[in-house]
């Protein structure tokens, strides 16, 4: 296809086109095709819908929403509008209006798995985790396999201690989507919620080999590089117990010192809290530099 | 795994205020556990307070706010009354006022930190980074400490 030929193409020959690429991920051809389509066809919601589509997975938020604010204008019901609204409502942190957006999609749509894990997900981005669990749980009633509301309840479940072994709604993910990336994210969170973080980093490796121009699978695999760094065993406590492990180190610190400081010989407990507030700043410390070399 | 359906109105009554922007996430316990170190049991019920304010829970969580600072006002009323017999536990008084308003306030911190663990642990998992805690921790001692001076002033008169 070159960018002449969309000149004298009709519409529908022109959106065949541009949904091939797109299945092929060449957005920078889908791109030229669209913008000389809308030249021709500047009315076109199908073609304007790629238009913000393209915009949005380029990262271009702001022009996406404008050419959806055209589209609705339009065609105030179209469903993909809406809901590439509501996620980038979500990716720009307009929390509430991203709800705004699910509700009103659910409210025409009560029986869309999609969208029940939509919600489900932003909820549980809000730390709002019952709500994201009987969205998700409603969203399974529909569809008992769909893998974004099987996500969402999967991660309430590890919130809430269920682990590998007795995660249900993780073994259903597994088995049944054990494809998609979102299966693997959650096999990732799981492992490293055991501490298992070599084991959890070989998964993210496999899932960046599946998509390697993920940037978040990027920072995903580095994160555990940092993490499993020989520099960062003496934190172990803090990375395998997380805040409860700091809490642990603090009353341990703080009580344990009250309560010896007079047996201590003199100045140990001096040496005691250096020695403790050096392993703060060590924590706290060392991680961003590590960050910077690794 | 057979789901029993919901209220649908009422899963579908928004949850989010249109104020919020951002993620939800919370202070850190180390945030918690430093303000209260620094600041005392007043410094840490305003951390917590803004805590739950962030996680919408703050009419949820006001019980456990008050009490916090019942809490606080009598361990004042007692110990800086005139007269109250330091001595007795082996501390001077300034010492021993010091170290016993810590200890209070760490153990407000940790009952902060139990109340919303689940929450941090779901920061764990979604992956949510704990905001910047500076502005709010420093904020929080300043008043805490005032809150604190003034209360043992108005116990003294």
């Amino acid at each position: 296809v070159t960018d002449g030929d969309s000149a004298i193409l009709d519409e529908r020959t022109l959106v065949g086109r541009v949904e091939m690429l797109l299945d092929r991920r060449r957005y920078d051809q889908a791109e030229r095709l669209v913008a000389d389509g809308l030249h021709t066809h500047p009315d076109s919601v199908r073609l304007l819908y790629f238009s913000a589509f393209i915009d949005w997975v380029r990262d271009r938020n702001q022009a996406a929403q404008s050419t959806l604010g055209r589209i609705l204008a339009q065609d105030p019901g179209h469903y993909g509008a809406q809901v590439m609204l509501g996620q980038i409502h979500r990716e720009s942190n307009r929390l509430a209006d991203a709800e705004q957006v699910w509700i009103a999609l659910l409210r025409d749509f009560p029986e869309d798995a999609d969208l029940y894990g939509h919600y489900g997900s932003l909820m549980l981005g809000a730390l709002n985790i019952d709500k994201a669990r009987r969205l998700a749980g409603e969203g399974l009633r529909h569809d008992p396999e769909h893998a974004h509301c099987l996500f969402v309840a999967a991660a309430c479940d590890l919130i809430d201690g269920r682990q590998l072994g007795d995660n249900e709604r993780l073994a259903e993910l597994l088995r049944a989507h054990p494809e998609h990336i979102r299966t693997g994210l959650m096999l990732v969170a799981a492992l490293e919620d055991r501490g298992q973080d070599r084991q959890a980093m070989r998964v993210a490796q496999q899932l960046l080999r599946s998509q390697p121009d993920s940037p978040e699978l990027v920072d995903m695999v580095r994160q555990f590089r940092l993490k499993t760094h020989w520099t960062m065993l003496l934190l172990y406590p803090l990375q395998r117990w997380g805040w409860t492990a700091s809490v642990a180190m603090w009353a341990a610190v703080v009580f344990g010192l009250t309560a010896l400081t007079p047996q201590l010989p003199k100045g140990a407990s001096g040496a005691i809290v250096l020695g403790w507030l050096g392993y703060c700043l060590y924590s706290w410390i060392w991680p961003s530099i590590l960050r910077r070399i690794v | 795994v057979a789901e029993p359906p919901h209220d649908i109105d009422e899963l579908l009554r928004p949850s989010l205020s249109p104020e919020t922007t951002g993620s939800a996430a919370i202070y850190s316990p180390n945030a918690l556990f430093l303000t209260a170190f620094f600041g005392g049991p007043f410094a840490l019920i305003g951390i917590a307070a803004l805590n739950a304010s962030r996680l919408g829970r703050l009419r949820q969580d006001s019980g456990y706010l008050i009490a916090g600072i019942l809490l606080t006002i009598g361990f004042v009323t007692i110990m800086y009354q005139p007269g109250f017999e330091w001595h007795m536990a082996g501390l001077s008084e300034a010492a021993g006022a010091r170290t016993l308003s810590r200890a209070l306030a760490l153990l407000l911190a940790l009952a902060a930190y139990l109340l919303h663990r689940r929450f941090y642990r779901s920061m764990a998992i979604v992956g949510l980074d704990a905001p910047s805690p500076w502005a709010a921790a420093i904020g929080c001692c300043l008043l805490g400490i005032g809150a604190l001076a003034a209360a043992i002033i108005l116990v003294r008169l």
